[in-house]
């Protein structure tokens, strides 16, 4: 298949899983969530290549997935044990992994073929290449495979716990007063959240993936009032739109193409919340006084 | 890689410069990020270095030199914008703090990356100097680099001594300050504009994505040993400097090695060791310690009941009970009555017998003494206190696990040896210690 058509797909396979989660993350404003995740999935990466010492892609996943699951729950342990504010325990916990690593990656230059750069910045115009070998047949991007994967992972927990979901993240206080566990169904946010961070992150880059997982629901949540599913089905829209629009603005420009979808997304968000503040200027000042 | 002796580092007087400038910025940054965490935004920090990265992209791109004067200012007012923008969002819309926060910082980080990805495929001099932006380079700084940062870093300093009585009634009272005639909204707007400035210039050494830690480790790890501002300044501009120092002098010694990633893994060990050690907000150390005094107390409770259930049956000759009849004298949670279980197991208080387990001989001595403690409480609390006999329950539920014998014997001396206590049960008499 031709790699530009390949690239469109795991553009809209990661904006897909992308927003799905993060509207989850949004509800909960926990938006630095992601952009720590994904930074400190860098150290699990990094780990699990130098204990197995091999590009082995089931490992790396697997390091990286715990490093982000264990991001969320040391923060939330922190936050409730230690009382440290929860953007503050996210920002040490990031902050420190992340360092750990690149000192890592600068010990073991040789050994690591790892680059903290290209993890930030990520380069998705390359993803199409990196395919995976099944004995002698080509199944294709690796990229396309984990994707699709988190995505699944992402429309089964939603639609499988949607009432559970929609009740603990609106209204945790009076869940928790029936008796109804609301931290395990935050937890299972988090996860899913790791999930399809670590699965985007490697192909494209950890700050498209905060762009991703924030920008595409924050416009939604601009004309959506109260409804969940409203905001899931318009943030879904959104990112699939913008994501073909920053893949032709970057062959246009000839810029990278992760950076540019972002970029993209930011303007548009930057556009639309423009014009909803002139349509309704009341309407906003009401609701933040 | 080039390794240098420590001592011949110390003579060079770059170096001295460079950590004079680091220590500067160091002190800079630890207070304006003290006042930043204090105003619960934390993250504030992390979004301004994100939002530098276009600025010095663009300054680049257009004017194709490293100047520090001409790529600072523009970073400088590329964060400014986004700092204003954050303002907008948080203020205009219905977006939440944090949400804006993530949006502002991606956006333009994904700008300044798109600019970048240009940048690489230019023609220009000196563009890999600029991806050192990322992750900071001590050694990369030259004698121009040094004097802006250092004299940038103490009119920081001097603003902030200025400003700090106003500064802390903002923070800590803002509806006060607003009463005094201090108009909150331009401290807070100078306050954005000082961390803006400080993470700016010191993202040539600590590089843009770890900039934040060098505004929160020291705040954080100044707040477990005092609650006093001018303490916590002090403590954290210490934090931020031995660290900032260390890493420094690590980047300069192994040639490989990248200054910010140091500093903040220094950051990091500093502030492990205050939240294990430090007396205030619970230190872990001192929750480990509680936790096994719980335990200890739960199992003395635990082995007092075999003891009391013991004494309540009509048939004497049964000894062993299951933890079902246990949890019927007295309710507990299942998570903490098997913790304190287990301990009683493991002490040798209580041994498997038959169907369920009895009381060791040790265990039964130990049950006794405590019974001999709480009762005898109970009966000092209604005699010489005045306490009717119905309150004197849970108070000698405490105090039975403190007193110790010596107590017990003057309690029991003060008393004239009773007999039984308010509730009318018997007080086990003491016995000699040669009978233990």
């Amino acid at each position: 298949m031709d790699s530009i058509y390949l690239l469109y797909i795991i553009a809209l396979l990661a904006s897909l899983s992308c927003a799905l989660s993060g509207t989850l993350l949004t509800v909960q404003k926990k938006a630095m969530l992601g952009d720590a995740i994904s930074h400190s999935a860098l150290l699990g990466l990094v780990l699990a290549y130098l204990i197995s010492g091999e590009r082995s892609i089931p490992y790396m996943f697997l390091g990286a997935l715990v490093a982000g699951i264990g991001t969320a729950y040391v923060t939330e342990k922190l936050k409730n044990t230690l009382h440290i504010q929860y953007d503050a325990a996210l920002g040490v916990i990031f902050t420190a992994s992340f360092a750990v690593a690149v000192i890592l990656i600068s010990q073991y230059a040789r050994q690591v073929d790892l680059d903290a750069q290209h993890l930030l910045f990520g380069e998705i115009a390359l993803a199409p290449f990196d395919t995976i070998l099944f004995g002698n047949s080509d199944l294709g991007p690796r990229a396309i495979w984990t994707l699709s994967l988190a995505l699944l992972c992402n429309i089964v927990v939603i639609t499988l716990c949607w009432n559970r979901l929609k009740a603990t993240l609106f209204s945790t206080n009076s869940m928790q007063a029936i008796g109804i566990k609301a931290q395990y169904w935050q937890q299972l946010c988090s996860i899913l959240v790791a999930i399809t961070a670590v699965s985007a992150f490697e192909s494209v880059g950890a700050i498209l993936v905060v762009a991703l997982l924030v920008i595409p629901t924050n416009t939604a949540k601009l004309f959506v009032k109260h409804s969940l599913l409203q905001t899931i089905i318009i943030s879904l829209v959104i990112s699939l739109i913008t994501s073909i629009q920053g893949i032709l603005i970057s062959f246009w420009l000839d810029t990278a193409v992760a950076a540019t979808i972002a970029t993209s997304l930011f303007v548009n968000f930057l556009i639309l919340s423009l014009i909803q503040n002139w349509i309704y200027p009341s309407k906003a000042n009401i609701q933040t006084s | 890689m080039v390794e240098l002796s420590l001592i011949a580092l110390f003579q060079e007087p770059n170096f001295l410069w460079v950590i004079l400038g680091v220590c500067m910025l160091a002190i800079a940054t630890s207070c304006v990020g003290t006042f930043a965490w204090l105003n619960k935004q934390s993250l504030i920090g992390d979004a301004m270095a994100h939002c530098a990265l276009p600025g010095v992209a663009i300054a680049f791109l257009f004017s194709q030199s490293r100047h520090p004067l001409i790529l600072l200012p523009a970073a400088i007012i590329a964060a400014l914008t986004g700092n204003a923008i954050l303002n907008w969002l948080v203020r205009r819309t219905k977006l939440s703090p944090d949400s804006a926060l993530a949006i502002v910082l991606s956006g333009y980080f994904a700008i300044g990356a798109m600019i970048l990805s240009l940048i690489q495929k230019m023609p220009i001099a000196g563009k890999a100097g600029i991806n050192q932006m990322l992750f900071g380079q001590a050694a990369a700084l030259d004698s121009l680099d040094v004097n802006v940062l250092t004299i940038t870093a103490c009119v920081v300093i001097f603003i902030v001594m200025m400003v700090l009585p106003r500064l802390r009634m903002v923070i800590f009272d803002s509806q006060f300050a607003q009463t005094t005639g201090t108009s909150v909204a331009v401290y807070k707007q100078l306050m954005g504009v000082l961390i803006v400035v400080c993470v700016v210039i010191g993202i040539q050494i600590v590089g843009v994505v770890l900039m934040s830690s060098l505004l929160i480790f020291p705040a954080i790890n100044a707040r477990q040993w005092s609650n006093h501002l001018h303490r916590l300044l002090v403590i954290s501009a210490i934090t931020a400097l031995l660290a900032s120092v260390l890493g420094v002098l690590i980047s300069y010694y192994f040639s490989n090695m990248p200054t910010g990633p140091w500093i903040v893994v220094f950051l990091t060990i500093f502030l492990l060791f205050s939240l294990l050690f430090s007396p205030r907000s619970g230190g872990l150390v001192k929750r480990i310690i509680d936790y096994r005094q719980q335990t200890i107390i739960h199992s003395e409770n635990i082995t007092r009941i075999w003891y009391l259930l013991h004494h309540k049956t009509d048939n004497k000759n049964t000894a062993e009970f299951t933890k079902t009849d246990a949890l019927k004298v007295r309710s507990m949670k299942s998570q903490t009555f098997n913790r304190g279980f287990k301990y009683a197991l493991k002490k040798g208080w209580l041994e498997p017998w038959g169907y369920g387990y009895r009381l060791s001989t040790l265990g039964f001595s130990k049950a006794e003494k405590i019974t001999r403690h709480h009762r005898l409480w109970e009966k000092y609390l209604s005699e010489n206190k005045q306490l009717p006999a119905q309150q004197v329950h849970n108070a000698a539920e405490y105090a039975e696990h403190i007193i110790d014998d010596n107590i017990a014997d003057k309690l029991d001396e003060i008393l004239g040896h009773p007999s039984l206590d308010p509730h009318g049960q018997f007080i086990p008499i003491k016995k000699d210690s040669s009978q233990d």
